[in-house]
């Protein structure tokens, strides 16, 4: 069994620790996934629907999933699917890719390498300043408050927040390639 | 468009926060919508490389998009 069955499998149980494992190895191949679909649909919010319905499928005792990584094939079938129809919704289907483009094989997420998450740990120290604190409050609040809420809670307008965390990520990609660390090894 | 405003644009769409429509549909951030399309492939790389980043600098291993889905898995939970 693959770990990204084995999540899934502990996510059948009712389990959010293994559902958030699970996550953690599929989200990059299904956001990779989609990459097509980006004129077309707000893929964030694409992945985020897939996800939360592979909970709920997760939890219907009637659904089963079978074959190696067959929760993340099935996965990746649901977010294309999803984003044809929000295409349609939003009126954007001009946009879509061609029904019929071919498949590119996405692999689960790699192993984090410690080197790397070092280089971004180092980096990520260096900042300073209102990018630093712009940067840290996104990465820690974003999934739970929107910009407006972050930037007040740091006394900055949201523009000024804003273009905080532009400069914080471009010293942080120039810090990663003086580490020798491009942004292309991220996203290998 | 100046390069600071598309700049803030992306920044502004790149957030994994989302609103909700009445339906309980996830909505696309304001600044999705004001995006031309070359700025839309920018904006997925940019995506990708802050999404590993976030995954990589917490020491749960948690993106910024698992964390808002664990948000809402742990809100229906509690619902």
């Amino acid at each position: 069994m693959s770990e990204i069955d084995a999540a899934f499998a502990g996510a059948r149980e009712g389990d959010p620790v293994a559902f958030t494992k699970w996550m953690g190895r599929v989200e990059r191949p299904i956001r990779l996934s989609l990459r097509a679909y980006a004129r077309a649909v707000d893929v964030e919010g694409v992945v985020q629907e897939t996800l939360l319905r592979m909970w709920t499928l997760a939890q219907d005792p009637e659904r089963s999933l079978t074959g190696e990584n067959a929760s993340l094939r099935f996965a990746i079938g649901m977010a294309r699917n999803l984003a044809r129809n929000e295409a349609r919704r939003l009126g954007r289907e001009r946009l879509l890719p061609p029904e019929d483009m071919p498949e590119i094989p996405t692999p689960p997420q790699p192993h984090s390498d410690p080197r790397l998450a070092r280089a971004i740990a180092d980096c990520l120290e260096r900042l300073a300043g209102r990018p630093l604190t712009a940067l840290r409050a996104r990465m820690q609040k974003q999934g739970l408050l929107p910009d407006r809420e972050i930037a007040t809670s740091l006394g900055m307008s949201v523009n000024a927040f804003l273009q905080n965390i532009v400069r914080a990520r471009r010293q942080l990609a120039a810090c990663l390639t003086r580490l020798q660390v491009p942004l292309e090894e991220i996203l290998r | 468009m100046s390069d600071r405003d598309r700049d803030a644009l992306m920044e502004a769409a790149l957030t994994a926060y989302r609103d909700r429509d009445p339906e309980g549909r996830l909505m696309p951030p304001p600044a999705w919508w004001d995006l031309p399309p070359d700025a839309l492939d920018d904006l997925f790389e940019a995506q990708l490389v802050a999404r590993d980043v976030e995954r990589r600098a917490d020491p749960a291993g948690m993106s910024g998009t698992v964390r808002a889905v664990l948000q809402r898995i742990r809100g229906r939970m509690a619902g």
